[in-house]
C-alpha cells in the first residue's frame, strides 16, 4: 500500500533533450492510475523511473513520503511486469514466481503456500512445473502478473502488459486485471497506448505527450472535458471531429463560422465566453461522432445542421459510424443503423452544440475548461 | 531411356560435393585410415609400414609406464587448462558486459590471446619465467626455477594455455551474455536480487547452452596442446609435461617409432571421442533450457 508523489521530474536523456519534463502528480494510496500516451511521450520512462531502471535527472519521487530518488529497486518493494513478461527462461514458473521471496529469504514453506494461492488464484496451478517456453502468451502473462503479486508490494507497476496479446485475450485479462485491483486493493501504475485499457481501468488517466503531462483526470472528465486538442483527440474512437474557423457577433447572437464557411450558432454560454476573448481570432471547434447524429437526440436542444458527402459507411450492428467529406475536410458520425446511407449520398445530420468543444486556434487548450495539474 | 540432361541432374548434386569432399579426404579421412593401419605396424625410418604386428603396438603402449604417466599428465593439464580458460573468459566477459568509456579497449585486449601464435607466446613466457633475469620472478621475489622444476612445470605450461585459451573462450561468453534479455534483469532488480544472486541464478543458467558447447570445445582443444610444450619445456623436466600429443611427436620423430606413435593418435582419438560422447549425454540433464 503506497502513496507515491512525484514532484517536477525529469528525464534528460542528451544535452536539453527532455524524454520527460517537469512531471508532477500526486498517486493515492489504491489508485489506479493508467499513463497514456503514443509511443515515445515518456510514459514508460517515467513508470521506469518511478521503479528505480532509470535515474532522475531532476525533481523528487517520495513514496510513502520517503524520498526515494535514490532508492535501489530492489528496496522500493515495488512490483513490476513487463511488456516482454521478463519471465526467466530457464526456471520454472514456480521458481519464476517463488524468485522475489527466495531471493528475500523467505521461508520454504512460506513461499509454497504463497505460490499455490497465487497460482490459484489466476488458474495456472497445472502450468507450475513447466518452463517459460512452454507457455502461450496468454500463460505467460498470468505468471508474470502472479510472480508481481506475490510478494503483496506497495504498489504494482505495469508496462503495457497487455499488449502482446491477440484482441479477445486482451479484453479478457483487462476484466482479470480489474477484478485483481479490487480485491488486492494496491495502487497500480499502469502504462498503455490503448486508450479502451485506460478508459475502462483507471481512477484516473494521466495522459502524455513529447514528454509532458497534458491532463490528469478521471476517464468520465477526461472524455468530456479534455484540456486541450490532443487529449480531445487522443481519446475517444472513432477520434473528435475538429473544424478550425472563428467566432463573430450576429444580429442578436454569436455564431462560429468553419474556414469554409459553414455557419453554427452558439449557446448563451459558449457565447459569454467565447465573444469577449475569442471574436475574429482562431478557434477549433470539436465535436464528437456521437454528438453528430442523424436526427435531434433532445427536444429542445441547441442544434446545428451540418452537410457532406458520405465516403464511407461503418455498420457496426447496434451503430453505423459515417465518414463524410465536407469543405472542412473529413469528419465521422455516429448514427443508428436505419440511418445508415450509401457512399456518394449527400447527408445532413444534427450537431449537438451543447456538446461542442472549442480550443483555442493557436494554444489548443480548452477555452471552455481551463485545466490546471495540482499535484 | 533417360536423356543425357536428366542423367547429368541426377549426378550433379554430388559433383557439387567433390571440392569439399576432395579436401576432407586428403586432410582428414586419408591421414585418419592411414594413422589406423600405421598403428598396427612396424615402420622403418621414413615412416614406411614394414612388419604387421597386430595389437602389438597397443600392448605396449598399454603395459608402458611412460604412457600411463603421460595419460595422467595430460588429464591433470586439461583440467587446469579448461578450468582456467574457462573461468578467464567468464570473467572478462561478464566484467566486458557492462558499458563504460573505453570498454572496446578492453574487450580487444581480452580477446587479444586468440590471435597470438601458441609458440610465440611460450617464448615470452620462457622470458619472464626466467629463473635469473624473469620478469615474474623479479617482482614477486621469488626464486623459483619454474619451468626446470617438475613441481612447477606443468602449472606453468598449463597456465599459459588457460591464458592462450581464454581469448576464444571471452568471445563465446561474450556472445552468449549478448543473448540474455535484458530485462530479466530489470525484473531481478525490481524483484530485490542483489548482483551475486542475478549472476548465479540468471547469468550462469543464461549461459548454460554456450557453457556446455564450450566446454566441448576447450576439452578437445586443450588434449591438443602442442606448441607451448614443444617451446617451454620439451616434456620435461623428467616426463612432468609430456603430454600424449607431445608423446606422439617425440616417438614419431625423435624415436622414428611410428607404429607407436600411430597407436598413441588413436588412443587419444578415443579417449576424446569417448568424452565428447558422454559429453552430449549428460547436456540434456546440465543444459537448463
Amino acid at each position: 500500500m503506497a502513496e507515491i508523489v512525484l514532484k517536477d521530474v525529469c528525464k534528460v536523456f542528451e544535452k536539453n533533450q527532455y524524454a520527460v519534463k517537469d512531471f508532477s502528480l500526486h498517486i493515492r494510496d489504491g489508485e489506479f492510475i493508467v499513463f497514456v500516451g503514443p509511443s515515445g511521450c515518456g510514459k514508460s520512462t517515467t513508470l521506469r523511473m518511478i521503479a528505480g531502471l532509470e535515474d532522475i535527472s531532476s525533481g523528487e519521487l517520495w513514496i510513502d513520503d520517503e524520498l526515494s530518488n535514490y532508492t535501489e529497486p530492489g528496496q522500493r518493494d515495488l512490483s513490476m511486469v513487463f511488456q516482454s513478461y521478463a519471465l526467466y527462461p530457464q526456471m520454472s514458473v514456480y521458481d519464476n514466481m517463488a524468485f522475489s521471496l527466495s531471493v528475500r529469504k523467505v521461508p520454504k514453506d512460506e513461499i509454497r503456500q504463497r505460490v499455490t494461492q497465487a497460482a490459484e488464484m489466476l488458474g495456472i496451478t497445472s502450468l507450475l512445473d513447466r518452463r517459460p517456453a512452454a507457455l502461450s502468451g496468454g500463460q505467460k502473462q498470468r505468471v508474470a502478473i502472479g510472480s508481481a503479486i506475490m510478494r503483496k508490494p506497495r504498489a504494482f507497476l505495469m508496462d503495457e502488459p497487455l499488449s502482446n496479446l491477440d484482441a479477445k485475450l486482451r479484453t479478457h485479462m483487462r476484466v482479470e486485471l480489474a477484478e485483481l485491483h479490487h480485491k488486492l486493493g494496491t495502487t497500480f501504475i499502469y502504462v498503455t497506448h490503448d486508450q479502451v485499457e485506460a478508459m475502462t481501468l483507471a481512477d484516473r488517466i494521466v495522459v502524455m505527450k513529447a514528454g509532458i503531462v497534458q491532463q490528469v483526470a478521471a476517464p468520465e472528465e477526461l472524455y468530456n472535458r479534455p484540456a486541450n486538442l490532443f487529449v480531445a483527440g487522443f481519446i475517444g474512437s472513432p477520434a473528435m471531429n475538429f473544424m478550425p474557423g472563428t467566432v463573430r457577433k450576429a444580429d442578436g447572437c454569436a455564431e462560429f463560422v468553419t474556414n469554409a464557411g459553414q455557419v453554427f450558432a452558439l449557446t448563451n454560454r459558449q457565447a459569454d465566453v467565447l465573444l469577449p476573448a475569442y471574436a475574429g481570432k482562431a478557434v477549433t471547434l470539436g465535436i464528437r461522432p456521437e454528438d453528430l447524429t442523424a436526427r435531434p437526440a433532445r427536444p429542445g436542444g441547441h442544434y446545428a445542421s451540418m452537410s457532406g458527402r458520405v465516403t464511407a459507411c461503418e455498420g457496426l450492428g447496434h451503430y453505423a459510424i459515417l465518414h463524410l467529406l465536407n469543405g472542412d475536410g473529413e469528419f465521422a458520425a455516429r448514427v443508428e443503423p436505419a440511418d445508415a446511407a450509401e457512399p456518394d449520398t449527400e447527408k445532413t445530420l444534427c450537431l449537438d452544440m451543447a456538446a461542442a468543444h472549442f480550443f483555442d486556434g493557436e494554444t489548443g487548450e480548452n477555452i471552455l475548461f481551463q485545466w490546471r495539474n495540482d499535484a | 531411356m533417360k536423356s543425357f540432361a536428366e542423367k547429368l541432374r541426377g549426378v550433379s548434386p554430388y559433383a557439387y560435393l567433390i571440392p569439399c569432399f576432395a579436401v576432407f579426404a586428403v586432410f582428414l579421412f586419408y591421414p585418419f585410415v592411414k594413422t589406423i593401419y600405421l598403428s598396427m605396424f612396424l615402420t622403418d625410418k621414413l615412416g614406411n609400414a614394414k612388419i604387421f604386428v597386430g595389437a602389438e603396438n597397443y600392448i605396449d603402449l598399454l603395459t608402458s609406464e611412460s604412457f600411463y604417466n603421460s595419460i595422467v599428465v595430460t588429464l591433470f593439464f586439461v583440467v587446469i587448462v579448461v578450468f582456467g580458460s574457462m573461468l578467464l573468459g567468464l570473467v572478462a566477459a561478464v566484467l566486458c558486459s557492462k558499458t563504460f568509456p573505453g570498454i572496446r579497449a578492453f574487450s580487444t585486449s581480452y580477446a587479444l590471446p586468440m590471435a597470438i601464435a601458441s609458440s610465440g607466446a611460450a617464448m615470452i613466457f620462457k622470458v619472464i619465467l626466467n629463473p635469473t633475469i624473469g620478469l615474474f620472478n623479479k617482482i614477486t621475489g621469488l626464486e623459483i626455477n619454474w619451468i626446470s622444476d617438475p613441481r612447477y612445470a606443468l602449472i606453468c605450461v598449463a597456465v599459459l594455455t588457460a591464458w592462450l585459451n581464454s581469448g576464444i573462450n571471452f568471445l563465446y561468453f561474450s556472445a552468449g551474455l549478448g543473448n540474455i534479455d535484458e530485462s530479466i534483469y530489470e525484473r531481478a532488480s525490481v524483484d530485490g536480487a542483489n548482483s551475486v544472486q542475478k549472476f548465479f541464478r540468471l547469468t550462469l543458467p543464461g549461459l548454460s547452452p554456450i557453457m556446455f558447447y564450450t566446454l566441448v570445445v576447450n576439452i578437445i582443444q586443450a588434449f591438443q596442446s602442442f606448441g607451448q610444450v614443444k617451446i617451454l619445456t620439451q616434456g620435461g623436466p623428467g616426463e612432468s609435461t609430456n603430454l600424449i600429443v607431445y608423446s606422439i611427436y617425440r616417438d614419431a620423430f625423435f624415436n622414428y617409432k611410428f607404429g607407436s606413435a600411430a597407436a598413441q593418435s588413436v588412443i587419444l582419438f578415443l579417449i576424446i571421442m569417448a568424452l565428447t560422447l558422454v559429453m552430449f549425454k549428460i547436456e540434456k540433464k546440465g543444459v537448463k533450457y
